[in-house]
C-alpha cells in the first residue's frame, strides 16, 4: 500500500488507521463486498485515530478522481462510549464543511450506520457495533475465541492482563490488548505480527468468513453507489 | 531550460486570481480560481498543462508576438508563410480548440483587484479581408486575399487591436500599445541561454540587487562562494567561484540544478510583481534538494511579489513543496488539468487541503 495509489473506484472507506485499513481490505476481498478504495486517517495533517477524520476529509477531495466517489464511509471504533465517538466524528464532519479553504460539502447523518444523503453519500460505520463499547480489536477477539488454536493463549493473555492490573482498562484498550498479546504468543514464527501484516502473511489464522465479521462486513456491502 | 520573457515593465500589476479560457488549445472552457502565490499544474500528459501556461502568458502580453513564442516552446520555431489563407491560417489553427477557427478564443484574467485583462483572438469576419502585396518574388507572386486573424486585448475598457500581416518582408507582427504583464517562462526543451542570464544578473548587479540571488545559491549550494559575470570567448558568461577549483568555472559547466535555480531566481528578480511560467519545475533537480529550493523560490518570490506558475509531474516535488510551505500552506494552490472522454477540465485545491491528500494517496 503506497502513498500514491489513485483512486480507482466510487466507494471511499476512510479508517482510523492503517492497521484498520489493512483489516477492511482483506474483509473486502475475502468476503467479494464489491470496489472499495480503503484510506485511513493516520498521520494526516498530525492528527490520527478518530480525531483525524476532519482533515482526512478536506485531504481526500484533493485526490485524483475523488469526484468520481459516490458515497464516502468513515468507520470508527465506537471505544469507550459509542454516542460520545460517533458525536466526535459528526463534529469533525461539520468542522470540515466550515473549512473555506474546500468547496466540498459532506452530507452529516444523523446517527451511525444511517446514510447521509448529499454528494458523495456519507455513512459512519462504529466498531464493534452500535450502542457497545470496544474497537475492532473486540470483533477480532470474538472470532478468536470461537478458534480452537488460541484458546490456551486467549487464557494466557487473560492471566497477564489480570497480574498486570491492565483488564482494569477500557473496554477497547483490554481488547487491544489481549489480542496482541494473543496473536505474539501463539506466533512462534512472527511474534511480532499485526493487524498490517496479519492478512498478508497468515491470511486463514482468523478467519474473516466468522460470523463475528457478518454485520460490518453487510453494512459495507450496503453502501449504495 | 528555454526561456521567453514577456516586457520588463510592470505597470499596476496585481496577482491573478482568476484564469478564465474558452477555445484555445485543448479547452473548450475552463475556469480556474483563487490563484496563490505558488501554483502547481499536475495532470496527466496531454491534459493541458502547458496550454493552461501559454494561455496565462498570451493573455499576458500585449502582442501576437506571444503566439510565436509559444511555438518555439513547442520546438516549432521554423515555419514558411505562402501567399494563400492555408499557410496564413497554419500559423494560428492550432490555438484554436478543435482547430474551429469560426470559433474565438477567449482568454481572461482577474486580478486580486477584480479587475480583468481579457483577451481575444478570432479570425475577422469575411470581408475585412488582409491583401497581400504583389511581390516579384516567388514566393509572393500573386496578390489573394487573406481573411485576418485579430488579437485584442481589453483592459479597463479599453481595446488594443493587433492583426498580423504579411508583406514582402514576411510577417509583420506589431506591439499594442498596451503594457505587458512582467512575465518569464521557462519551457522544458533546453537552449543555450547563458548570455541573457549573464544579462539578466548584470542588469541586476547595476542596481546592487544580485546579492540576494548569491546569498541564496550559497546557502543552496554551499560548494559555490560567489558568482559573477566574466567575458568568455567575447560574450558575457555567468562564472562561478567553486571551493577547492584554482579558476572560475563558467556556470553552464556546473550542474542542470545550479543553473535551474540560479535561472529562475534571477527571472524573480528581473520581473518584480511578475509572473513567472515554469514548465516541469523538478527538471535537472535532485530530490533532495527540492524542499529547499521550493523555500528560496517562495521566499523570493514573496520577496520581489512575483506569483509563480509551475508544472509538475513529480510527487516528490508536490511532498517538497508541502514541507517548504507547511507554515502557509494558502500559499499554494494544486491545478489539476484533466482529460476525459475528449473534453479537458480543471480542478484546483488549497495547500491546506492538497497537502494532507498527499498522505492519503495519488493527487497528480
Amino acid at each position: 500500500m503506497t502513498a500514491n495509489e489513485p483512486l480507482t473506484t466510487q466507494r471511499l472507506l476512510l479508517c482510523e488507521g492503517v492497521e484498520d485499513a489493512q483489516f477492511f481490505r482483506a474483509l473486502i476481498r475475502i468476503r467479494n463486498l464489491g470496489a472499495f478504495d480503503v484510506r485511513w486517517v493516520k498521520d494526516v495533517g498530525g492528527t490520527a485515530g478518530i480525531s483525524g477524520f476532519k482533515d482526512a476529509l478536506i485531504g481526500s477531495v484533493a485526490l485524483s478522481n475523488f469526484r468520481k466517489i459516490k458515497h464516502v464511509c468513515l468507520i470508527a471504533d465506537c471505544d469507550n462510549h459509542y454516542g460520545e465517538a460517533f458525536k466526535n466524528i459528526k463534529k469533525q464532519i461539520v468542522e470540515a464543511n466550515s473549512d473555506q479553504t474546500v468547496e466540498a460539502r459532506f452530507p452529516v447523518p444523523d446517527a451511525p450506520y444511517k446514510l447521509a444523503n448529499g454528494s458523495p453519500l456519507l455513512t459512519v460505520l462504529m466498531v464493534p457495533s452500535a450502542n457497545k463499547k470496544g474497537a475492532l480489536e473486540s470483533l477480532i477477539i470474538e472470532a478468536m475465541r470461537d478458534l480452537k488454536f488460541f484458546q490456551k493463549a486467549l487464557t494466557c493473555a487473560a492471566e497477564a492482563l489480570t497480574c498486570s492490573g491492565a483488564d482494569k482498562w477500557q473496554q477497547q484498550k483490554v481488547d487491544k490488548a489481549t489480542m496482541i498479546t494473543t496473536l505474539a504468543i501463539s506466533n512462534t514464527e512472527d511474534p511480532a505480527i499485526n493487524l498490517t501484516r496479519l492478512w498478508g502473511r497468515q491470511p486463514d489464522l482468523i478467519p474473516l468468513t466468522h460470523k463475528a465479521f457478518d454485520d460490518i462486513a453487510k453494512a459495507l456491502s450496503a453502501l449504495k453507489t | 531550460m528555454k526561456v521567453a520573457t514577456l516586457g520588463s515593465e510592470c505597470s499596476g500589476y496585481r496577482m491573478i486570481k482568476t484564469v478564465t479560457i474558452k477555445n484555445f488549445r485543448s479547452f473548450a472552457s475552463a475556469k480556474i480560481s483563487n490563484m496563490r502565490r505558488i501554483n502547481v499544474v499536475v495532470g496527466n500528459n496531454a491534459s493541458g498543462k502547458t496550454a493552461l501556461l501559454e494561455a496565462i502568458f498570451l493573455a499576458a502580453g500585449a502582442s501576437p508576438e506571444m503566439a510565436f513564442k509559444l511555438r518555439t516552446w513547442r520546438n516549432q520555431e521554423v515555419f514558411n508563410i505562402s501567399n494563400e489563407q492555408n499557410s496564413y491560417d497554419a500559423l494560428w489553427t492550432d490555438f484554436f480548440h478543435m482547430f474551429d477557427q469560426r470559433s474565438k478564443i477567449d482568454i481572461s484574467l482577474i486580478d486580486s483587484h477584480g479587475d480583468q485583462r481579457k483577451l481575444e483572438i478570432k479570425f475577422q469576419d469575411v470581408g475585412a479581408d488582409l491583401f497581400l502585396p504583389l511581390t516579384g518574388s516567388s514566393q509572393f507572386s500573386q496578390p489573394q486575399p487573406v481573411v485576418p486573424i485579430e488579437f485584442k486585448w481589453k483592459v479597463h475598457g479599453k481595446e488594443y487591436v493587433s492583426v498580423p500581416e504579411i508583406d514582402n518582408h514576411g510577417l509583420k507582427l506589431r506591439a499594442t500599445q498596451l503594457a505587458p504583464i512582467a512575465a518569464l517562462f521557462y519551457s522544458t526543451a533546453t537552449q543555450n541561454l547563458n548570455q541573457q542570464y549573464a544579462q539578466f544578473f548584470s542588469a541586476l548587479s547595476a542596481k546592487k540587487l544580485e546579492k540576494d540571488v548569491i546569498e541564496l545559491i550559497r546557502k543552496e549550494f554551499k560548494f559555490i562562494e560567489n558568482i559573477e559575470v566574466l567575458i568568455k570567448d567575447g560574450i558575457p558568461t555567468l562564472h562561478a567561484t567553486v571551493q577547492l577549483l584554482p579558476e572560475k568555472v563558467p556556470l553552464y559547466l556546473l550542474s542542470d540544478g545550479v543553473n535551474k535555480l540560479i535561472n529562475i531566481l534571477l527571472g524573480i528578480a528581473m520581473f518584480p510583481k511578475g509572473i513567472i511560467i515554469i514548465d516541469e519545475i523538478e527538471n535537472g533537480l535532485y530530490f533532495e534538494r527540492m524542499p529547499s529550493v521550493w523555500r528560496s523560490i517562495h521566499a523570493f518570490a514573496r520577496k520581489y511579489d512575483v506569483q509563480i506558475i509551475a508544472s509538475t509531474h513529480s510527487a516528490e516535488c508536490l511532498r517538497a513543496l508541502r514541507d517548504a510551505l507547511s507554515s502557509t500552506p494558502d500559499d499554494a494552490l494544486l491545478i489539476r488539468t484533466m482529460i476525459e472522454n475528449g473534453v479537458t477540465s480543471t480542478e484546483q485545491f488549497l495547500g491546506s487541503s492538497f497537502f494532507k491528500a498527499l498522505e492519503m494517496g495519488e493527487v497528480r
